[in-house]
């Protein structure tokens, strides 16, 4: 199989790894960069786990070839804090109102959701439910998920306001 | 749902958010598959793709070839291991009379397959890839028996016989109640109501699947096993006595973080034993993550029940008597825990009403599907399912709206403690008032005026109650204690939390009793190398038999600490009080905090030998009895009637968990167990084609409830504290799982305005519009 030097970027920083042509985005960012917070769940595309951002668009990093994310800004839930370390609003409030459990799909959560508000930044609660309607989780019944984007929201919106 | 003020660190029964999530929402979670090990090999496996098959030959040469591949071994080469079989250790004895067949369940098949994904073969290979990718090149012969595809066959005249000790495919027929008192019970009836309920065969589809790891060290002869697990001490002890057949210290069995289990993961499987086995071969730290459809075929499966029965009742409606049949679809082979649910299904039969007489025959049969374990609620849903579609028949047969039937039935608080006709004697609990709460909160009375108004939006509108009692806290629970020479304390927990927070309650548990700050608290589960022995987490058990063993561990250290801090305040011990984490003085200005008596106990100058060394102690707690948590939950629905789609509209909960530990994780056990409560009643089934092919094995084939299947849900508690335990807690974490299809149903009959309980579950849209089509053909063909 032939192997080649792919580069990545990731978070904000670019990462030079060895790929092959049947090498998943999925595969990259556990095996190779070491970012295991992206989770592999189903590796078809179906659950929502493996969301990760690629210029700004969720994507299933299990379905995507890695040499397709070469040449597009990739975020995954390890670059989500801020670099002193202040957690993004979804961070806080998926810790508010405990929307997480096992955490397995948590990630996914995330990332999709900080998709949503970045585009709809005042969603209703139903345009909630549809954005995550392709992440699955089976702990926790979405409510407190759902909860936890419609607060985040807020948060965002509001510190926008005083900022501006 | 009620509104809470979380806080990031508290007390008992305070709204604490988890300490757990500041890892697990910054991708810091470490699961299973984050673990990479120096020189870890990776393990596939070969699995029959046939339903019932004599395995003819097994052909390893050309994948043994293959770029990477470091071994190939098959169920011959497992024969000659000596590897013991996975037993099942869960029919009850009292019940079963020990009159159940034993059937062989080696890690690997040598001569027979009986249901698509048994385990064949297995490669290890340098790399995942190269593992699948051999897989693919081993050449199985195969020669096809015939096929028992489900329980209906299983139970057929001329259905083949898949054991040769299980005559009629039965794996045991027991009996439980007087079926003389129920026989005068039906003779004096005035209302004889017969039904028959399906239990859906249903995929746990935790979001983290099962994987483990093992290692063998070679070292000290050890076998060391990471694993996805709910229960990590089940797991060694039927490694160490069942299968290696070595004592229990030359096994350790730990999980990091779990990505959920809902009872699938709750005893050894077959390929925890592979693993292991081929890290001994090779002595190389071995790998197995399976993929998605994988698990789908691999995983036990819960619930495939059939209760058939009838319920006798006076002129008013009141319950004389039930005698019902189950027969549970238990699959081909028997696991570790598939005698569970079965026999809890059984007994909760007495349901939450007054019923004087009833007899129940409990039956499991083999079939050429996957073997059955616990899911989510465990017979407790499949119980309360039969119950209450019988009270919504009973309601249309006798002329009585379905609240009146339940509130002419209930047990109150009057009657308790109330034996049951079964085997159960509820302790407390108002089940009435629980019920009276839900239907003022729900407006049941209300309804007409809301149907009208989701008609005039062109939707058929329906509601659905039902109440339930189950049955929670199984086994005994050890927990430690034990204070570092900072003064710090580590709780030492039996319990494995993986998901449900446990680190955040029981350090709730401890700040308040000990008095101690919350970070000088911490949790330690889910190795048994830490923690000496433990039952793990299913079952709604932990906060009850962790918890109640937390409080004695705690009541110990205080009366040990009071003993040390005597010594060091030169005052008998009659003289201390212990308040918020101080020994004071009485009459005095004299205290010591239970942090200072801590690090003083390991002072090598000062701290009396006959004393001993550090403070620690061990509170156990054995269910003895058991607690009955209960409610009444309510459901609204809305039907579409061009697409039969349902849409849940309203979601009434009342409970009663005794005592809520923390209200914001009660709340998400509410809501979470509530979601697979509608995933049961609407999408999910495990399906098999007439050849014992298994065709749900995705997440596009298996349904499992999503963000937008989900109701807005109002929750309220009525607590019932009981007196069974320390805590006055009961079980928490599987409600809605229980209470949610039987009401979901009627709710979706009631708006179609279909005969009750006609629907079976899950009742996709093409039943609900099937239903729909005759309903009307019958409105049409009345003048």
């Amino acid at each position: 199989m032939s192997k080649r030097i792919g580069t990545f970027n990731v978070n904000g920083k670019n990462a030079d790894t060895i790929v092959e042509p049947q090498m998943l985005l999925v595969d990259v960012l556990r095996e190779k960069l070491d970012l295991t917070g992206t989770k592999r769940a189903c590796a078809a595309g179906n659950c929502g786990a493996c969301t990760v951002l690629a210029d700004g668009d969720p994507i299933c990093s299990c379905i995507t070839l890695a040499v397709a994310a070469e040449g597009r800004e990739i975020e995954t839930v390890e670059g989500l804090r801020a670099a002193d370390g202040t957690l993004h609003p979804l961070q806080q409030a998926f810790i508010d109102h405990c929307a997480a459990q096992c955490g397995y799909c948590t990630a996914g959560m995330l990332m999709t959701a900080k998709a949503l508000l970045e585009a709809n930044p005042r969603p209703t609660r139903e345009d909630v439910k549809r954005a995550l309607s392709g992440n699955s989780c089976r702990c926790t019944g979405y409510v407190k998920i759902i909860d936890a984007v419609m607060d985040a929201a807020q948060q965002i919106n509001a510190a926008k306001e005083v900022a501006a | 749902m009620t509104a809470l003020d979380p806080i990031p660190e508290g007390g008992f029964g305070d709204a604490v958010t988890r300490r757990e999530d500041l890892r697990l929402t910054t991708g810091q979670g470490r699961f299973l598959d984050d673990i990479v090990l120096a020189g870890m090999a990776h393990m596939a496996t070969v699995r029959s793709d046939r339903a019932h098959a004599r395995i003819v030959s097994v052909d390893v040469e050309t994948a043994r070839q293959a770029d990477g591949v470091l071994a190939v071994l098959t169920g011959a080469d497992f024969a000659a291991s000596g590897w013991g079989d996975i037993p099942c250790e869960s029919m009850p004895p009292a019940i079963t009379k020990g009159q159940w067949v034993r059937t062989p369940y080696p890690a690997l098949l040598t001569d027979r397959v009986m249901a698509m994904g048994d385990l064949v073969a297995i490669v290890v290979a340098e790399s995942r890839k190269a593992a699948l990718d051999a897989v693919e090149l081993v050449e199985v012969a195969y020669d096809d028996l015939p096929v028992v595809t489900s329980l209906e066959a299983a139970l057929s005249e001329d259905a083949p016989q898949l054991y040769e000790n299980a005559p009629g495919n039965r794996v045991f027929s027991a009996q439980i109640g007087d079926a003389d008192a129920v026989e005068a019970a039906f003779a004096k009836a005035t209302h004889v109501v017969p039904l028959t309920t399906r239990q859906p065969r249903m995929a746990h589809a935790s979001m983290e699947m099962r994987g483990s790891i093992g290692v063998y060290d070679a070292r000290m002869g050890r076998y060391e096993l990471t694993t996805s697990t709910q229960n990590p001490h089940s797991v060694r002890r039927l490694l160490a006595s069942s299968i290696l057949k070595v004592p229990a210290h030359k096994v350790r069995v730990s999980a990091g973080d779990v990505g959920g289990a809902f009872g699938l993961k709750g005893r050894v499987y077959p390929e925890d034993v592979l693993v292991l086995w081929a890290a001994e071969r090779l002595r190389r730290p071995v790998k197995w993550v399976p993929t998605r459809s994988e698990a789908f075929v691999a995983d036990f499966h819960g619930r495939d029940q059939m209760a058939d029965g009838e319920m006798a009742f006076d002129a008013e409606g009141r319950i004389l008597g039930l005698r019902a049949t189950t027969v549970h679809n238990l699959g081909c082979r028997l696991g570790p825990a598939t005698g569970v649910s079965p026999f809890l299904s059984a007994r909760m039969l007495a349901g939450p009403y007054a019923m004087p007489a009833a007899h129940v025959r409990v039956e499991g049969v083999f079939s050429n599907t996957r073997t059955t374990t616990s899911f989510r609620g465990a017979g407790r849903p499949e119980a309360t399912y039969f119950l209450e579609r019988m009270l919504d028949k009973a309601a249309a047969q006798i002329g009585l709206d379905p609240a009146e039937i339940r509130r002419r039935n209930l047990l109150t608080a009057d009657q308790m403690p109330y034996k049951t006709a079964l085997i159960d004697r509820y302790d407390c609990g108002d089940f009435k008032a629980v019920f009276e709460r839900a239907v003022t909160l729900a407006d049941w009375g209300g309804f007409e005026t809301r149907r009208a108004q989701s008609a005039a939006n062109g939707k058929l509108r329906g509601q659905g109650i039902s109440c339930f009692v189950e049955v929670s806290a199984l086994s005994n629970e050890r927990m430690e204690l034990r204070f570092d020479l900072t003064g710090a304390a580590t709780v030492i927990a039996g319990t494995f939390s993986h998901g449900q927070g446990h680190h955040t309650l029981y350090a709730q548990m401890v700040q308040d009793w000990l008095g101690l700050p919350f970070e000088q608290i911490s949790v330690v589960d889910g190795d048994t190398d830490q923690v000496a022995y433990g039952g793990g987490t299913y079952a709604s058990r932990s906060v009850t038999v962790g918890g109640s063993a937390l409080r004695r561990a705690c009541d110990e250290i205080i009366a040990k600490g009071k003993t040390i801090a005597a010594r060091l305040m030169q005052a008998s011990e009659d003289e201390l009080t212990f308040e918020k984490g101080l020994y004071v003085r009485r009459d005095s200005n004299e205290r010591m905090s239970l942090s200072e008596v801590a690090v003083a106990s390991y002072r090598v100058l000062g701290h009396p030998a006959d004393l001993g060394v550090g403070l620690e102690a061990t509170g156990t707690y054995t269910a003895q009895p058991q607690n009955y948590p209960n409610g009444c939950h309510i459901v609204e629905v809305e039907v579409d009637p061009d697409f039969g789609t349902v849409t849940l509209v309203d979601y009434i909960a009342v409970d009663d968990v005794g005592v809520a530990v923390n209200p914001l994780l009660l709340e998400g056990q509410l809501i979470g167990s509530t979601a697979m409560g509608v995933g049961q009643a609407l999408i999910e089934q495990v399906v098999y084609d007439d050849a014992g092919q298994q065709v749900t094995a995705a997440f596009t084939e298996y349904g499992v409830p999503r963000a937008t299947h989900m109701p807005p849900i109002r929750s309220e508690l009525l607590n019932t504290p009981t007196d069974t335990n320390p805590l006055g807690v009961k079980g928490g974490a599987e409600v809605g799982t229980i209470a949610a299809p039987p009401a979901i149903i009627r709710a979706i009959e009631d708006a179609i305005g279909c005969p009750s309980a006609s629907l079976t579950l899950p009742t996709s849209a093409e039943k609900i519009l099937d239903a729909l089509h005759k309903t009307n053909d019958k409105k049409k063909a009345k003048p």
